[in-house]
């Protein structure tokens, strides 16, 4: 599989096993929250702003 | 037959991804409905397409209209509109504890800077809490130690912009041994508690704040205060927050959508597994 790129370093994002669209990591080149936007083929979409009303 | 779940989400959190692997090695895809996505036609009724929803946005305010939608289209939701309702504003849980005899923490709530002031005084003075009636991961909570403190966090709640920040939600500051109670529920059954231990300095439990968890025994005692208060605010799956104080345990929050992802471990409960088979008893009901 190839890699995703970051839309913010455009550095390789790489995912674990297991990835589920919809989960939050970070680019491993420049730290940007991403968010999964597709396992396969894999790509990356800046992560969502986390907002006033989130939380538990 | 394969039971359809819905499983809203704003991401997937370390939690949803616990809850949707749950939900896989019971045989259960669940159908992912990213909130973002929604499209909710509000005039026409909306298909059934699914025998349960489990609600896990992270955004209050779109776990509550996607509740409320996929209820008015006769879909059980996990939890319900009223329970997140009650669970998510303060007020309306310090409300709901007391009136059902749940021991809660003295709480007062005023409108304006100048009742704020007399609600510290009924609650006997300092230190206080105050907190936003809405939020959460300790948001904008404030130990507040003098009437300085009062006047300058008041003022600077005036300037915040959002109505939410004008209600003035006060609380006796509960002295507690470093650390708070977090019970997980499931239906009538407390499966588990983990102690939030606070970081050195930080008077906060909460482990957004840096606080550990460690497994907390389910005494009967524990068991019997977190089930009223969960039976208090209408049941479900519900993470109920407990502290220890001089006169006994006191409930001051109920989460609705409880994060447990630093719990699983300490406890060694299978905390999404049990959850997904509540939602499963749920949706056969």
């Amino acid at each position: 599989m190839t890699d995703a790129e970051c839309p913010e370093c455009a550095g390789a994002v790489k995912f674990k096993e297991g990835a589920e669209q919809g989960e939050i990591i970070s680019c491993p080149d420049c730290g940007a929250r991403l968010e999964i936007a597709s396992v396969n083929p894999p790509k990356v979409q800046l992560a969502p702003k986390v907002e006033e009303d989130w939380g538990e | 037959m394969i039971m359809q779940l819905g499983f809203v989400y704003t991401i997937i959190t370390p939690e949803n991804k616990m809850l949707l692997e749950a939900a896989r090695k019971k045989g259960i895809e669940a159908a992912k409905l990213s909130d973002a996505e929604l499209l909710m036609n509000l005039t026409e009724r909306a298909p059934a397409n699914y025998d349960i929803v489990l609600q896990r946005s992270s955004s209050l305010a779109r776990s509550l209209y996607s509740t409320a939608y996929f209820e008015n289209a006769g879909v059980r939701v996990v939890n319900s509109y009223e329970v997140q309702a009650l669970c998510a504003d303060k007020a309306l849980t310090s409300m709901r504890l007391a009136h059902e005899g749940v021991p809660t923490p003295k709480t007062m709530l005023a409108f304006t800077p100048e009742s704020a002031m007399k609600a510290i005084d009924a609650l006997g003075g300092y230190p206080v809490v105050m907190k936003p009636v809405i939020g959460s991961w300790a948001r904008l909570l404030s130990k507040i130690n003098d009437k300085e403190a009062a006047h300058t966090v008041i003022e600077h709640r005036e300037e915040l912009g959002s109505y939410q920040h004008k209600l003035y939600y006060v609380q006796e500051h509960v002295e507690k041994p470093g650390r708070d109670i977090r019970a997980f529920t499931v239906g009538d059954e407390v499966i588990c508690a983990i102690y939030r231990n606070a970081k050195q300095g930080e008077w906060l439990t909460n482990t957004a704040r840096g606080a550990t968890a460690s497994n907390c025994p389910v005494t009967s005692e524990l068991r019997e205060i977190v089930l009223k208060a969960s039976k208090a605010v209408g049941g479900g799956v519900l993470g109920v927050d407990v502290m220890e104080s001089s006169r006994g345990l006191l409930v001051h929050e109920v989460n609705h959508s409880t994060e447990f992802r630093n719990s699983v471990a300490p406890t060694g409960v299978d905390i999404p597994g049990k959850m997904i088979d509540y939602v499963v008893k749920m949706a056969r009901k």
